[in-house]
């Protein structure tokens, strides 16, 4: 008789979803988004715990926290040595090929991998580990997925009702996969133009030689065109396709080793922003006012400017489901969210690109978020793109480019207006 | 092959072989004697007193030339940029705490400019040195190497490794905050937003920014290098826990 099962838990916000998941392994996830001192007096309880091995297969709130070596090779080899004796590189291959990653990453460092690359690669170690883990507990376990590749969620969900293990699912209410409630709200957004130039960027990752030897890489984006963008614009495409990479070439964070890639707004800007996908660790473990005040402490016009934009668009969030389960609303991700967006704004970019900013928040309150911001920064001629693969961004969106991969190595570029 | 494969300590097997030789080439670092021994050799040719200032340089660079043919020039070079860095900050401040605080430090101006002379050569080959040690040992192989030994020794190796892990892990905390910080300062050392301030008001505004951007760095990088720790160490559990039960069914 099967007595596996398979539970789906749902929550309101992240904080709620991680004290669930520590509950239920027993594997401690600090709360970077309360400052330093909430996590030093959290990690020393952890310290000062005894608790026994969870002994389950882990899918963590971040995709990042539970892969602890250093690339998907030593990843699968040390999932997979209790029980091969000595799993070949042909076998890692071929886990990670069955989740639809490419078999050169194996060999990647784990940190510049895509966020639906760790999640695949999670979904390749919980296989290996299925054999010898009590059960899989996944905290959202297809949020970094492009809707093309949940069929793999549903191949590891099967294996493991195969082996009659169980499965706990946290997910995060409004989820695309496990809760596609529609929401009836409706946003107008009235657009905003900007010019977009681009001319064949390509970008070089230099090969690594040590530790471990991995190839250079290039990705070339081949497309030439000038396009007169609407803003909300989505920037959407396939898992690893490059488009994290885009969105740091237009910001100036990744360096283009030929071709171009420009913007301009018609106030004659031409500098973007970017608030990356992982919030958490661009706080410099500090509190959501703490990091506007600290940015901004040789500039108090901007300051004050970036602190009524922080505040204004965090009293939008007033609903009461939030403030029973959290006591102090300023220390959430969400909280933490919006200061680093105020932070950007502040700036008056031409762009603001906001990386998955739907990760570790409800649908609703992403949905209110991305609205919001898309109001305050059109007030102020900012355009405003969103990267994600998240069907939900489609209703905001004015415009969107979509990168479609040609070969390993070349991505298309395709811009459609709504 | 590489023709210089060879020469690559992190390609060195069994492991605990090319632990020794990073033991061996960085001893220098850590005792004085290996020092004095090569400045003894050397007073033969020059005066002794310039035979003891070019050994700490001539060791430093052995250090260096060990560590090039695993790192490859271009990392070595980011690794001694980091390195002298580090090293001119270290010197500099110390020889500003002896002119403030004479009565502390060793009345011989001599013997104190040629401590801080080995003091300079010696972070500039600890800071190479060090982090081609830590990345040379890849933790899934020792807990590998681990899995036929007996307790404690098996024990002692699992902790081992998951410290060995989170040393490595450092580096990868610092690339990522690094991104994180070019985004939000693009010139790296100088805040992205000056205001109106100007001259003197900027350069204290500035000095105060650095410090509190540096104490901020030095949080960030602790409490993201202490993040993944409750992950890692359920895993080296789940290891462990299944090689005992391995260890069970083969008796």
């Amino acid at each position: 008789m099967n007595n596996a099962t398979y539970n789906i838990s749902k929550f309101n916000t992240f904080e709620t979803l991680v004290d669930s998941f520590v509950a239920s392994t027993g594997v401690y996830f600090p709360k970077l988004s309360e400052g330093r001192n909430s996590f030093f007096k959290g990690f020393y309880n952890w310290l000062s715990t005894e608790r026994t091995p969870s002994n389950c297969s882990l899918i963590t709130p971040e995709p990042l926290q539970a892969l602890s070596l250093p690339n998907p090779a030593q990843v699968m080899y040390s999932a997979l040595r209790p029980i091969l004796n000595s799993p070949s590189e042909d076998c890692i291959k071929e886990y990670l090929s069955k989740y639809g990653l490419d078999p050169s990453i194996s060999t990647q460092p784990i940190t510049t991998l895509s966020g639906g690359e760790m999640l695949l690669l999670n979904f390749a170690k919980a296989e290996a580990q299925a054999e010898y883990s009590e059960r899989l507990i996944a905290s959202n376990p297809v949020f970094w997925l492009n809707s093309s590749r949940y069929h793999h969620w549903q191949s590891l969900k099967e294996f493991y009702g195969s082996k009659q293990k169980s499965i706990d699912v946290l997910v995060l209410n409004g989820d695309t996969y496990f809760d596609n409630a529609q929401t009836n709200d409706d946003f107008k957004i009235h657009p905003l133009e900007f010019k977009l130039s681009i001319k064949e960027p390509k970008v070089i990752f230099p090969e690594i030689r040590f530790p471990i030897y991995h190839a250079a890489r290039t990705i070339t984006y081949k497309c030439h065109k000038e396009i007169i963008v609407k803003s909300p614009f989505l920037i959407s495409g396939d898992n690893g396709v490059g488009k994290s990479i885009f969105s740091g070439m237009l910001s100036s964070i990744v360096n283009i080793s030929s071709g171009d890639l420009s913007i301009e707004a018609l106030n004659g800007e031409t500098a973007s922003r970017l608030v990356f996908q992982e919030a958490v660790s661009q706080c410099f473990a500090k509190t959501p006012e703490k990091l506007i005040n600290d940015v901004f402490c040789a500039d108090l016009e901007r300051n004050q400017s970036a602190l009524n934009v922080f505040r204004n668009l965090l009293s939008e969030f007033n609903n009461p489901d939030q403030h029973q389960e959290c006591e102090n609303k300023t220390y959430t991700l969400l909280a933490l969210k919006i200061a680093l967006i105020a932070e950007r704004l502040a700036d008056k970019p031409a762009l603001l690109l906001l990386d998955e900013p739907g990760w570790g928040l409800s649908n609703k309150d992403a949905q209110l978020l991305v609205y919001k911001v898309s109001q305050v920064a059109h007030d102020l001629g900012v355009a405003l793109g969103i990267v994600s693969h998240q069907p939900t961004w489609h209703k905001f969106a004015a415009s969107k480019l979509t990168l479609k991969r040609l070969s390993q190595n070349e991505v298309d570029i395709e811009y459609e207006s709504f | 092959m590489n023709r210089f494969n060879f020469f690559k300590i992190h390609l060195v097997k069994p492991f605990w072989l090319r632990f020794i030789i990073f033991i061996i080439v960085g001893l220098p670092l850590f005792s004085n004697s290996p020092a004095r021994f090569i400045s003894q050799i050397l007073s033969k040719f020059f005066n002794p007193e310039f035979a003891l200032i070019i050994t700490y340089p001539l060791i430093s660079f052995f250090i260096w030339l060990f560590c090039l043919p695993s790192l490859g020039l271009k990392k070595l070079l980011d690794y001694m940029a980091a390195a002298f860095a580090i090293a001119l900050t270290t010197v500099i401040t110390s020889s500003l705490l002896q002119y403030l605080l004479p009565f502390i430090f060793e009345k011989d101006a001599y013997a104190s400019s040629v401590r801080l002379l080995r003091l300079y050569f010696i972070v500039l080959a600890v800071f190479p040195w060090s982090l081609t040690f830590i990345n040379s040992f890849s933790p899934d192989s020792i807990i590998n190497a681990l899995m036929h030994l007996k307790k404690p020794f098996r024990e002692t190796g699992l902790h081992f490794a998951l410290a060995l892990r989170v040393f490595q892990h450092v580096g990868t905390v610092v690339g990522r905050l690094l991104i994180i910080w070019k985004e939000r300062h693009p010139s790296i050392i100088v805040m992205r937003h000056v205001g109106e301030i100007k001259n003197l008001d900027f350069i204290w505004e500035w000095i105060r920014w650095l410090a509190c951007s540096l104490i901020d760095w030095v949080y960030a990088c602790l409490i993201l290098t202490f993040e993944p720790i409750p992950a890692m160490v359920n895993e080296f559990e789940i290891l462990s826990e299944r090689n005992k039960i391995n260890d069970s069914s083969e008796k």
